[in-house]
């Protein structure tokens, strides 16, 4: 009994050692990839684009580097000033569900195009986040396209058209009032 | 090649002596990492990259890029969209054109040999 008794010890003692042994192998860095050493610091400044955007740079002596500054989340540059030129709510644009243009939102949208004066301009339609997400997709699109259109009819160099449907809220799809914010067409002036 | 090496080594020489350069010393002593690159240059442009009006260069795939030269380094990088973060980019001007002034000071321009003749860059 002895025996068995201190066998039955050492088998659990072999064991919590192993089990020692694979939470160390488990959790010591050796385990990855060998962790290169820095080498240098860069001490990075920011310059502002004309669009108000922030850029990381900074000058080496006989070289210089410099790189977007991008959220780390959303990976959305990040930008001191809004610019966006138009920030419409659809409904007075738009008839209900609807892609056609309303004529007080035709007449509006001509108007606007022909006063921006940017050199050119991207175009992004939003929807609340009722109904589906494809149907969403598709009708925003769709307005997104049909202001296109009149940018196109006064002239207007557009560089690209995206319909986001629900994907991309400003506000919570929880009340009216911010289902009313979401739906939404966006232009964004490119200039000089 | 060599012409380019000789002139080269020549602007670091004057940069050297001047102090407004050092070599680079290396990890130090005490494990003290060396600041290689700071937001501003002591030499011949003492000012940060100031600059509010750059040019736009324009990528081989048509997008726009924000390009400065301040004489002795280049800074670029790309523009993008702020509400979608897409990059900027149309056929306005063809791949590799340099819209507007690159430079932001007077320092003579120092460019390849030859100063023109066809693009040899990717997707020509």
């Amino acid at each position: 009994m002895a025996t068995v008794k201190d066998g039955f010890g050492d088998w659990v003692r072999a064991a919590l050692a192993g089990a020692a042994i694979a939470l160390a192998a488990v959790t010591t860095p050796a385990a990855a990839q060998d962790r290169p050493s820095a080498q240098a610091l860069i001490d990075w400044g920011v310059w502002v684009s004309p669009d108000g955007c922030m850029y990381w740079y900074a000058d080496g002596g006989l070289e210089g580097y410099m790189v977007e500054r991008r959220d780390p989340h959303s990976g959305l540059p990040v930008c001191l000033e809004v610019n966006t030129c138009l920030t419409h709510n659809t409904d007075t644009l738009f008839n209900t569900d609807s892609a056609n243009l309303t004529h007080g939102g035709r007449e509006y949208l001509r108007q606007f195009f022909t006063g921006a004066r940017a050199f050119s301009y991207a175009i992004y339609g939003h929807t609340d986040s009722r109904a589906s997400d494809e149907y969403n997709i598709d009708l925003s699109n769709r307005r997104a396209r049909a202001v296109y259109d009149v940018a196109l009819s006064v002239g207007a160099v557009v560089d690209r058209v995206v319909g986001f449907g629900e994907r991309r809220p400003i506000a919570t799809n929880d009340t009216a009032a911010g289902m009313q914010l979401n739906r939404r067409v966006e232009v964004v002036c490119y200039r000089w | 090649m060599a012409k380019i090496h000789a002139g080269g080594a020549a602007i670091a020489s004057a940069f050297l002596l001047s102090g407004c350069l050092t070599v680079n010393p290396g990890i130090g002593p005490n494990g003290e990492l060396p600041v290689i690159a700071r937001p501003y240059d002591q030499g011949i442009d003492p000012v940060p990259l100031i600059t509010t009006q750059p040019a736009i260069a324009y990528t081989p795939d048509g997008c726009q890029v924000w390009l400065m030269d301040d004489g002795v380094e280049g800074y670029a990088a790309g523009r993008s969209d702020r509400l979608s973060g897409l990059p900027v980019c149309n056929n306005q001007y063809p791949p590799g054109s340099v819209v507007r002034d690159y430079r932001t000071n007077s320092v003579i321009d120092l460019i390849p040999t030859p100063a023109y003749g066809p693009l040899i860059g990717a997707l020509r």
